[in-house]
């Protein structure tokens, strides 16, 4: 269990990371009740030229069968915990935010899919934010590892078009988990950029 | 007293001895038939060759066969199957003396009577005749002793596509319908020497995968992005495939396309499904046989998705001052919503003894349609043999428990006795909740024969209420004439199934039309070319996946106006393009016959409806004769050329049959093109709805590596504590 790293990080205590925690139960109510690729709650390009733009978000939430979102709905709770500390309320607004571009991009870039769902894509936009943070904290060369792990497998999966090891009712959308990806590295170079012009700013504006 | 009862107590144990052994009667295969408990000797198959391509919107089956007489004596040769859906004979063609001889249409009693007569005088004689909707036969004589006949008969029929997906049936399976002929008959479906089934499919929109369930010997090959060849049989060409197939011989056969495409629908998923049926291999050590014919064989192929919404016309046109022929064909884009209410459906099940076969297709699909029902919907279970009644206490609420309770007591169901379809479709009008949406599926045969039997009366009966009619129709010989007339009734759609179909996906097909909003009241309108004889005459509803396919006549050439007309929830809706009708066209003379058969159709509607009249069946007759189509009162003949001469029967089938084999080879000889009309203008702004929905999936692995970093962290925060302490 992450800790909760308060003022000083060697002495932090063990804290429940409540937000991840909420999102894992929305997550799995919304399949309880909904059921399995529910049509009302998917990404549809029909339902959103129809007007039903909830499902721009609302689809990455919703999962084709029990299997996908059993492996989906444990991911967001293991890496909503351990990321959460560094994260705080960045955690949802970058899978808000990443919802949004996936959305964009599934409408723009994947013309031959009429309805999408699943949690994998916005997941990989959080590995990259999220580690983006452990990085700044810890400057451990076997976060950089597993991330790069992570990126092999998922350039594996879109050269082979399939993925490795799950076989869910919809087929599995490769490019979405580079695309998640590139998401969370975009929004970390905005976010670092924005920091970095924050704190020359607050230099400039110092005294003497 | 005690004498009384045990009198009534032996009846009823012989009434149920023989109601068992009446349904324990071996179901009919296509085949070859002899009178059951006669002294003659059955004849044998000893070639079965089958060739289908499927281009430009419509199959053309071509069935060639030799029948072997290893007897001493001259016999007749009588070859059942089922009739294709919307399907036509359209050729019967005899070797005689070595020579092919094409038959010509008559009007039924004639062409029986002309056959007797050649049966009598000992001449080469064949006869291909339709039994309503249930079978075709094709009688062959004499098949003299110790040789073989050679005997070749091609059916045209519609081949569309249903929310991105292509379904062929080779029908093999007898429906069981017909209690008379089961025991009149006995069929031999063996085929001893040689069997080959080879599928052509030529699209000039990519298809990305071709599945042949059940069949793990099929061989899949892709040519092209839309030219695949499906084979079966002996001659399995040896080259290397260039489709990536899974062949498993107890299991299905799916190729992908190669390189795998760049969409996210690569995968067969969306085709896959758990059909009961067992394997119907191709074996060559089956005893002496070297197939059964007694499977259907069902090949599906998926559209690549994300094809835009299109408007196809084929036209026929060979001079440009005369009338000509065409087929359009109308594919939505997804356009139609979903509907997130909670809804009534009310099952009316067929358990009447000729769905005996089908029932372990029906209690699975029944099963697999309750699982996709939502939480809010409820449901009511109609059961129906010679009486009906309510499997549920009223309706249901669908949760998993309940789903499954009913389901397995559908399941455990055995059919039997007649079939009272009126009396099953009356309750399940009965206890409509006005304030909810509710629908009707029935699954049955249509066969009914006990209680109200006339169509007639099903139509008024089901527009006494404002419900949509969902219909499952089983097996082959199964009564579509009138379920799909009550169907387009009520609004609803009819949905055909084989017991070698791949359930889950007509299933699939099925809620994917029953959770979305429909075109309703849908008209066609051309305008700027003269156009008529439009059929079908009545278009009824458009639901989600669906084509419109429309067949009419045009004059003159030019530019044209198509608008199509609904309502979608009571609002208007109107789609609308322009395009050429072209001055002439010389490459599909089939649709002359495939108009011609679709127009029959609509006027048989009229005649199941409203009895038979004299004018209407005149009028089926003069297009069955004039387009050389075997239909419920034209059989098509074939004799030795100099007896067509010296009975002055005009050859006008054999003139037609040279224009469509030269038009054959010519389409053979060049790839596919476009029929497309509507893309300067298209009618529909998003494209076409497909089951291709793509998943984001984190899997073991990653979910492994996640751990992974979870554990560096928290190794990397613990010697951090020892560094500061």
């Amino acid at each position: 269990m992450p800790l909760e790293q308060g003022s000083n990080p060697r002495h932090g205590r063990l804290r429940l990371p409540w937000r991840s925690f909420i999102l894992g139960l929305l997550a799995i109510l919304g399949y309880y009740i909904a059921g399995p690729a529910p049509e009302l709650w998917v990404f549809s390009r029909a339902a959103i030229s129809q007007g039903e733009l909830w499902t721009l978000i609302s689809g990455h939430w919703m999962h084709s069968d029990l299997e996908h979102a059993v492996w989906n709905i444990s991911a967001l709770i293991v890496l909503g915990s351990l990321f959460e500390q560094q994260l705080k309320t960045r955690l949802f607004t970058d899978l808000l935010l990443a919802c949004v571009l996936m959305s964009f991009w599934l409408i723009y870039f994947m013309p031959d899919l009429s309805a999408y769902c699943g949690l994998s894509g916005i997941l990989n936009t959080l590995l990259v934010t999220g580690i983006a943070a452990l990085w700044q904290h810890y400057r451990a060369p076997s976060i950089l590892l597993i991330l790069a792990l992570a990126l092999i497998k998922n350039l594996m999966e879109l050269f082979t078009q399939e993925a490795i090891f799950t076989h869910t009712t919809w087929p599995s959308v490769p490019e979405a988990h580079i695309v998640g990806m590139a998401i969370g590295l975009a929004i970390v170079m905005i976010r670092s950029r924005y920091q970095r012009n924050k704190l020359s700013g607050l230099i400039a504006a110092r005294p003497g | 007293m005690n004498n009384t009862t045990s009198f009534i107590s032996r009846i009823s144990r012989y009434m149920a001895t023989a109601l068992c052994m009446l349904s324990m009667q071996p179901v009919m295969a296509a085949g070859l038939l002899t009178p059951t408990n006669s002294n003659l000797p059955a004849l044998e198959i000893r070639d079965h060759e089958v060739t289908v391509t499927i281009e430009d919107g419509y199959a053309i089956t071509q069935v060639e066969q030799v029948f072997h007489n290893p007897h001493a004596q001259d016999l007749e040769a009588r070859y059942s199957f089922p009739v294709p859906e919307h399907g036509s004979v359209a050729e019967m063609t005899l070797w005689i003396d070595g020579k092919a001889v094409t038959g010509e249409v008559l009007e039924k009693q004639q062409a029986r009577k002309v056959y007797e007569e050649e049966k009598q005088a000992g001449r080469d004689a064949g006869l291909t005749e339709k039994d309503s909707f249930k079978t075709f036969e094709a009688m062959v004589s004499p098949v003299r002793a110790g040789k073989d006949t050679r005997v070749r008969i091609v059916y045209l029929q519609p081949a569309h596509i249903d929310t991105g997906i292509g379904r062929y049936v080779y029908p093999l399976e007898e429906g069981g319908v017909d209690d008379q002929k089961l025991a009149f008959w006995t069929a031999n479906d063996k085929v001893t020497s040689k069997f080959n089934f080879n599928l052509k499919i030529k699209s000039a929109y990519p298809v990305d995968a071709v599945r042949v369930p059940n069949q793990g010997n099929a061989t899949v090959k892709q040519h092209s992005a839309g030219e695949w060849n499906v084979h079966i049989g002996q001659q399995a060409s040896q080259t290397t495939p260039t489709s990536k197939a899974q062949a498993n011989p107890s299991d299905d056969v799916v190729a992908t396309a190669m390189p795998a495409s760049l969409n996210t629908v690569n995968t067969a998923h969306p085709l896959e499904g758990g059909s009961p049926a067992p394997a119907v291999n191709f074996n060559p050590q089956q005893g002496n046989a070297v197939y059964t014919l007694d499977k259907d064989l069902v090949v599906y192929w998926r559209h690549k998705p994300g094809l835009p919404g299109s408007v196809d016309l084929v036209t026929y046109k060979p001079d440009a001052s005369k009338r000509g022929t065409f087929m359009m064909v109308v594919t939505p884009g997804a356009d139609l919503k979903p509907i997130n209410k909670g809804k009534d459906y009310i099952f009316v099940l067929d358990i009447s003894g000729s769905m005996q076969r089908k029932f372990a297709t029906l209690a699975d699909g029944v099963q697999r349609t309750m699982k996709k029902m939502r939480a809010d919907d409820r449901f009511r279970i109609v059961l129906f043999n010679n009486r009906a009644s309510d499997l549920t206490p009223g309706y249901i609420n669908a949760t998993p428990d309940m789903i499954k309770h009913y389901s397995d007591k559908v399941a455990a169901i055995q059919p039997n006795s007649g079939t009272n379809l009126y009396q099953g479709l009356f309750n399940g009008l009965q206890q409509i909740d006005a304030d909810r949406t509710s629908a009707i599926v029935l699954v049955t045969d249509g066969v009914a024969n006990v209680g109200e039997t006339h169509q007639r009366k099903f139509i008024e009966l089901i527009k006494q209420k404002d419900i949509r009619l969902f219909t499952m129709i089983m097996g082959n010989s199964s009564n579509r004439p009138m379920l799909e007339a009550m169907t387009r009734e009520s609004n609803g759609f009819a949905i055909s199934i084989s017991n070698s179909d791949d359930i889950v996906g007509q299933i699939l097909k099925a809620s994917s039309k029953v959770t979305h909003e429909a075109l309703h009241g849908v008209k066609v309108d051309i305008s700027g070319v003269k156009t008529a004889d439009i059929t079908p005459q009545k278009i009824g509803s458009l639901y989600r996946g669906q084509q419109l396919v429309v067949f009419g006549h045009y004059w003159g050439d030019g530019q044209a106006t198509v608008k199509i007309d609904g309502k979608i929830s009571g609002q208007d809706k109107s789609y609308q393009t322009r395009f050429n009708f072209p001055a002439t066209t010389n490459e599909n003379p089939e649709i002359e016959r495939l108009w011609a058969y679709a127009s029959i159709e609509d006027m048989m509607e009229e005649i199941n409806n409203f009895g038979e009249k004299a004018d209407i069946k005149q009028a089926i007759v003069g297009l069955g004769t004039e387009y050389g189509l075997v239909t419920d009162y034209t059989s098509m003949v074939v004799m030795r050329d100099e007896v067509f001469a010296s009975r002055k029967i005009e050859r006008s089938n054999k003139k037609r049959l040279a224009v469509e084999q030269a038009a054959q080879q010519q389409r053979q000889a060049r790839p596919a093109p476009s029929r497309r009309v509507d893309t300067q203008q298209p009618m529909y702004k998003s494209p076409r709805p497909s089951f291709g929905g793509g998943g984001g999936a984190i899997d073991p692995w990653t979910l492994a590596l996640f751990g992974l970093l979870a554990a560096s962290v928290m190794l990397t925060t613990r010697r951090g504590r020892k560094n500061a302490a």
